[in-house]
């Protein structure tokens, strides 16, 4: 039978339209192999944890992770209570931390600084109450952060003035300028509690606005000294950047642009932080531990840097497009006997044979993180065979594990996001990070060089939880791509009088790549000089990361024990009078650290230092110590250098001549 | 069912066609260019010199390998870096006249081989009344004027020199003649003692190389080695095999690297400039038996010359940041820029920082070569390499100023394969200096070439090329400061040398060190610490056109011990040399031992002070001002003076 005209035009449409169709197909295939598709990918998150990080020391910190988490979910009205912990570590090193459930009579007894946060201080067990008042009348130093209730009544100011908004410090006593100065000028952007009235026999400490927002009062032998603004607001809005109140970040370029990639710049709390000269959030931290609760009671602590460099320098080396030239800097960084951090992005072309070398010139490697979802995001085609129509963005663990690939040690914990960008969302980039095991970060990189974070030295980050992530943030200080700003002399110079930090200094390879300023390399091979000078370390974030973890997790203890007469001083003269002794062990696995001990504790000025008696061939012998002094933050420190191990060391006041 | 979905496949297979087409012509088939060349050719004589170099009537064969190379112009060059003025001659014009007025006659081997009988004797009388002459390899027919005591054998190739004690080289001299690698063949001979109880000034594998013999007043110095085909062999290279510098034939057409010609692998790390030792060690031989003054090779007394070259086969803005520091530190320096790269602008920029631009011959090594496509409007399937002279064209119309380009370089310093094609295209595109010859391995520096200075390449019948070729001696990852301090003041102290350095604009990028960036921040310093001029290749080139365009002849009054020297000066204005370059005077500083003790200057004395050592060597520097000036040295009479007394005056040595 033949078929019917219509019945051929009928299969002839169909042949058509499925031939057409192939070729629509085979097009559009062939066009996306060359302009693909880009997806957008979820990279994994952790949020963050209680630290349960403690340590034998005198100064005991009780934080309620519950009441932490369960705060309100704004950037105010978090309980950022966690920002203690990093402000002790950062400034003595080695603390206690407990929690209600945890905190237990010998820990209490043992402590001479108890330290009550706000997760805690609003509401303490009656039971508590006792026993803390107990220690002040004993001789301890309590502190409590915007008490409530009973708290609040037993120790505090009245507080019916309610809460108020912040703009500036405007009294810190007993700073010397030009830290006080300093300090007043500090951007301000936190509440505090005020009263009607002060507390009767109150000594404002630090006001603001006028108001006493740190004040103590003599109880017993002790002291009991309130914090009565939101210290950790504060901090951590100066330290990490400070988001909207919904923990967003708006491009400050475009602020009006929903889709805009935030730059991290627009973390910055204040405009004033660009190009500041000024560590504000340590000089904070400082006042608080040297000036509030040092001036009530002798601190021992661990100094934060090794062998008693007076601060450090970080030489940061991000490159995408040098591959194994990414260490030239590094060779000569050897010859001058430092060390620094390479960032190395997956497709910089650096293979594993300069990989190893690197490393056996010491030189610490992390990755240059091309994050999803900015413009420096590395995605790669996906498909079969030749076909690759889709793009996909390589996540930060697929980065990590390529570029751990070729290096010896395996995946690098360090990392820095290319391009200064950020993320809409405030701790979005840190949870990533510690979802894949990264323990540092040195991705706020300012557009101007200086203190844009309040610090220059590495800050444990907090989630908008309130709870800290396993990260270290290592603001970068230094740029050489940039000339406002304070220079590193003058940056190094501060560093060495009094603010003792760490000056992390991005310079990338290539920099001299599309136009070697000899004037600019000039500048860099006179650095080290400059930064000898200022007895700063050069070294990697992986070297002294471990010196500073080893320090947070030594051991402190001491007693104070007083009319104690001194031994004879230097040239066999006798001290008059009484004095005060400070019995310290300390025990610590790192090498190169000192302890460190106030120059002064009231009245009583330091004389002597020794190793306690111990006995030699039947006898018992004291070893005299040397000493240096060092000025923190205008507060004067004796500085004594220490072995590993343990170590028992007592520490002489006598009356003091002035 | 084909058949009604013919139009639909017709059009499939047109779009098809034209997809392939299109992504085809994205990538376009290149057409190599078609380079013209020239050939060598005689340079016009000079009649004027102490030192007449004599020189083939004909030109020879084109040589298929090196021991066929007539190197003549090898002597040439060497007379032309060493005493700048000097005379050349057919070997048909060859008279007793013509040799008149002569201190020293050169004769190369093949002019040796193929010299008449009477040519033979006029030499033979000029060297009996005082005359030097230097015979290379004479063959059988100068009878006892060598005294040469042939030994039997067959010539064996010469590998090195084996002692100088005839020569009483000291320190440098002494320690490197040995590091020759010496070309060509040897001529048995017998041995024999050194100079002076014996003839022998130099060994050549064991056996006597140099030989010098007393005729009547003068002397003969006979080589029985190849001095101009070593230093050809040291200057241009040492091909292996069909004037090749590979074995490979896939190489045959390709463009090598200049270090594959080294004449020896020990060249690689050269800290001496052999080629020019071994010039010095044999023309400091004739001022032993009267002073030669010559021309110094460089402006007034400056121990030598510094020059900065930085190739550029892309983005200029790395090499600007290296002209703003040159500009900084008032230094030219010359740059290879690629012609289809630079902007008018750029050209501009690069001229104000006191450039000197000249061009990088793209060739497609270290970039996609340059190109013009042909086609029609998006379509353009074809593409044409851009010749030589079409880049040279593009980056003259580019140039601010009215003068073309003279200088160059091929890009990554690669040559062809062979013994001059190269060469012969650069000179035939007008192109004066090249500087393609040097180290840009980071395992690799020096002299690579035996010299820094600028020598004329010749071609496969010996003739010399109208270029010059100026080797660069440290390059990029090679480049250290502690390198370029130890040359300039090896060069200040003894070598007196051209030092070029090569700072890639891709540097940083590709090999980046601070050794490079050190050295760069601190050469113009080290430069002029060390004396050195510090010039472009332009400069440096005019200035040596001037220096050979100067006439210096001299004569020699034994019994007065006067040193009487005629000089015609020719200066040249240049942007690197405030006040115009002009060749200084080079006066042996001691005759036997006794130093100058009068100058006298066109009729007035003059303090030795105008006398500027030229470092520990044996010379002084007279600078003098361009024109024509007469200058009168007289060297102490020794101690005991009766050696000379008798002597007659009329008897002036030449």
């Amino acid at each position: 039978m033949v078929p019917s005209r219509r019945s051929r035009h009928d299969s002839a449409t169909v042949w058509r339209l499925a031939l057409w169709a192939t070729v629509l197909t085979v097009a559009a295939l062939l066009w996306l192999n060359n302009s693909p598709i880009h997806l957008s990918t979820e990279t994994e998150q952790t949020h963050g944890e209680p630290s349960s990080s403690s340590t034998k020391s005198d100064v005991l910190t009780i934080i309620d992770w519950r009441a932490v988490y369960q705060s309100e979910s704004t950037f105010r009205g978090r309980d950022w209570s966690a920002a203690w912990l990093g402000m002790l570590r950062q400034t003595l090193g080695p603390i206690s931390v407990a929690t209600p459930e945890t905190v237990s009579a010998d820990k209490l007894q043992s402590a001479r600084v108890i330290v009550l946060t706000h997760s805690v201080a609003d509401q303490v067990p009656e039971a508590l109450l006792d026993r803390l008042r107990q220690r002040a009348l004993d001789g301890a130093v309590i502190v409590v952060e915007r008490p409530g209730g009973r708290l609040r009544e037993a120790f505090s100011a009245n507080g019916r003035a309610g809460i108020q908004t912040g703009r500036s410090f405007t009294h810190a006593e007993g700073l010397p300028d030009p830290y006080r100065s300093q300090l007043l000028e500090m951007p301000v952007e936190t509440q505090y509690i005020g009263s009607t009235s002060p507390r009767e026999n109150a000594r404002t400490l630090l006001a603001i606005d006028g108001a006493p927002a740190v004040y103590a009062v003599p109880v017993g032998e002790g002291t009991v000294i309130t914090v009565d603004f939101d210290i950790g607001e504060q901090l951590v809005g100066l330290q990490q950047g400070r988001p909207d109140e919904d923990f967003t970040v708006s491009d400050a370029a475009t602020p009006t642009r929903s889709d805009a990639v935030p730059t991290v710049d627009s973390l910055m709390m204040d405009p004033a932080m660009a190009g500041s000269s000024v560590p504000w959030a340590d000089l904070l931290e400082r006042f608080i531990v040297h000036g509030v609760i040092g001036r009530h009671t002798p601190l021992a602590g661990l100094w934060g840097f090794p062998g008693g460099a007076s601060g450090a320098v970080v030489p940061l080396h991000p490159d995408s497009r040098l591959g194994d030239g990414i260490g030239w800097m590094l060779d000569y960084e050897n010859r001058k006997g430092a060390t620094s951090t390479l960032l190395a992005s997956i497709d910089s072309g650096l293979s594993a044979a300069e990989a190893a070398v690197v490393n056996r010139q010491g030189g610490h490697f992390g990755l240059l993180w091309r994050r999803h979802g900015t413009p420096a995001e590395f995605t790669e085609p996906w498909g079969l065979q030749g076909l690759k129509p889709i793009a996909r963005p390589v996540t930060l663990g697929g980065q990590l594990e390529r570029l751990g690939k070729t290096l010896p040690g395996g995946a690098p914990s360090t990392v820095k996001i290319a391009g200064r960008w950020w993320d809409r969302d405030w701790a979005a980039p840190f949870r990533q990070m510690a979802a894949h095991g990264v323990e540092h970060d040195v991705s706020l990189e300012p557009s101007k060089p200086g203190y844009a974070f309040g610090t220059g030295l590495p800050t444990p980050v907090l989630d908008s939880s309130g709870l800290p992530l396993d990260v270290y943030e290592w603001p970068v200080v230094v740029s050489s791509n940039h000339s406002d700003g304070p220079d590193l002399s003058d940056l190094l110079e501060e560093s060495q009088k009094g603010h003792h930090q760490v000056l992390t200094w991005s310079l990338p390879p290539a920099g001299f790549a599309d136009y070697p300023d000899i004037s600019r390399f000039d500048a860099w091979i006179d650095s080290f000089g400059t930064i000898r000078d200022a007895d700063h370390l050069i070294t990697d974030i992986d070297s002294l990361a471990t010196y500073r973890k080893k320090r947070r997790r030594s051991d402190i203890t001491s007693r104070l024990l007083h009319d104690v007469a001194p031994p004879e001083g230097p040239g066999g003269k006798p001290a008059e009078g009484d004095g005060l002794l400070l019995r310290v062990s300390v025990e610590t696995t790192s090498d190169r650290t000192s302890l460190t001990v106030p120059a002064r504790v009231g009245t009583f000025a330091f004389r002597q230092a020794r190793r306690r008696a111990s006995r030699v061939g039947g006898e018992l012998v004291a070893q005299d110590l040397t000493t240096q002094t060092e000025t923190m933050a205008g507060y004067r420190l004796r500085r004594i250098p220490l072995d590993s191990g343990s170590t028992r060391i007592d520490v002489y006041y006598a009356p003091s001549e002035d | 069912m084909i058949y009604e979905l013919k139009w639909d496949l017709v059009l499939i297979g047109s779009m098809v066609c034209l997809a392939v087409g299109f992504f085809t012509f994205q990538t376009p088939w290149i057409q190599t260019a078609d380079e013209a060349t020239t050939e060598g050719s005689r340079p016009p004589d000079r009649t004027e010199g102490d030192v007449l170099l004599l020189l083939p009537d004909a030109p020879a064969a084109r040589a298929g390998a090196l021991d066929e190379l007539d190197c003549s112009y090898g002597w040439y060059n060497s007379l032309w870096q060493f005493y700048g003025s000097f005379a050349t001659a057919l070997t048909r014009n060859l008279s007793p006249e013509f040799l008149a007025g002569r201190n020293a006659v050169i004769v190369p081997r093949r002019v040796a081989r193929a010299m008449p009988a009477t040519g033979v004797t006029a030499l033979s009388e000029f060297v009996r009344q005082g005359g030097q002459l230097i015979l290379e390899q004479p063959g059988s027919g100068w009878g006892q004027l060598t005294g040469v005591n042939r030994a039997t054998g067959s010539p064996q190739p010469a590998r090195n020199i084996t002692s100088v004690e005839g020569l009483a080289a000291r320190g440098r001299m002494r320690t490197h003649l040995p590091d020759v690698p010496l070309a060509g063949r040897l001529t048995p001979a017998a041995p024999a003692d050194p100079w002076p109880a014996g003839p022998t000034l130099l060994d050549v594998n064991g056996q006597p190389g140099l030989l010098a013999n007393r005729v009547g007043q003068g002397r003969v110095y006979t080589f029985l080695f190849e001095f101009g085909c070593t230093i050809t062999a040291l200057q241009q290279g040492r091909p292996t095999e069909n004037m090749r510098f590979s074995r490979d034939r896939a190489e045959a057409d390709s463009l090598l690297p200049t270090a594959r010609r080294t004449a020896d692998e020990s060249m690689m790390q050269a800290e001496a400039p052999l080629a020019d030792l071994l010039e010095h060690a044999v023309f400091h031989r004739l001022s032993e038996f009267r002073p030669l003054p010559r021309l110094w090779p460089y402006p007034d007394d400056m121990a030598g010359a510094f020059l900065v070259a930085h190739p550029t086969p892309a983005d200029i803005r790395p090499t600007m940041g290296y002209l703003d520091w040159a500009d900084e530190n008032d230094a030219p320096s010359t740059v290879f820029v690629a012609a289809d790269r630079l902007s008018e602008s750029e050209a501009a920029l690069a001229e104000r920082a006191g450039a000197d631009v000249g061009l990088l011959w793209i060739r497609g090594i270290e970039r996609p070569p340059a190109t013009r496509t042909i086609g029609l409007g998006a379509i353009r399937p074809l593409a044409r390499e851009l010749s030589l002279r079409d880049q040279l064209t593009m980056l003259d119309v580019k140039l601010p100023d009215d003068s073309v380009p003279k200088v160059a370089r091929v890009e990554g310093a690669h040559h062809r394969a062979d013994w001059s094609t190269t060469f012969r295209q650069l000179a035939a595109a007008d192109l004066r200096v090249d500087n393609s010859f040097g180290p840009v391995a980071e395992d690799h520096h020096g002299y690579l070439f035996g010299t820094g200075f600028p020598f004329y390449p010749i071609d496969r019948q010996g003739l010399p090329l109208p270029i010059l070729e100026l080797p660069f001696v440290l390059h990029g990852p090679n480049l250290s400061r502690d390198r370029l301090q130890s040359m300039l003041r090896d060069s200040a102290d003894y070598y007196h040398q051209t030092v070029t350095i090569s700072v890639p604009s891709y540097g940083m990028r590709k090999t980046p060190s601070a050794d490079m960036l050190l050295a760069y921040r601190d050469a113009f310093d080290l430069a002029r610490k060390h004396d050195h001029w510090i010039t472009t290749m332009t400069d440096l080139k005019d200035f040596m056109s001037a220096r050979r365009r100067s006439v210096l002849t001299s004569q020699w009054q034994e019994s007065s011990r006067r040193l009487t020297i005629s000089v015609n000066l020719k200066g040249t204005r240049l942007d690197s040399r405030e006040g115009g370059a002009i060749p200084g005077i080079a006066i042996p500083r001691t005759w036997r031992d006794t130093p100058i003790e009068r100058l006298v200057i066109d009729g007035e004395e003059a303090s030795l002070s105008r006398l500027t050592p030229s470092g520990p060597g044996r010379e002084s520097i007279l600078s003098l001002d361009p024109g024509r000036h007469t200058v009168s040295v007289f060297y102490r009479r020794p101690p005991d003076a009766s050696s000379d007394a008798g002597v007659d005056d009329a008897t002036t040595a030449r």
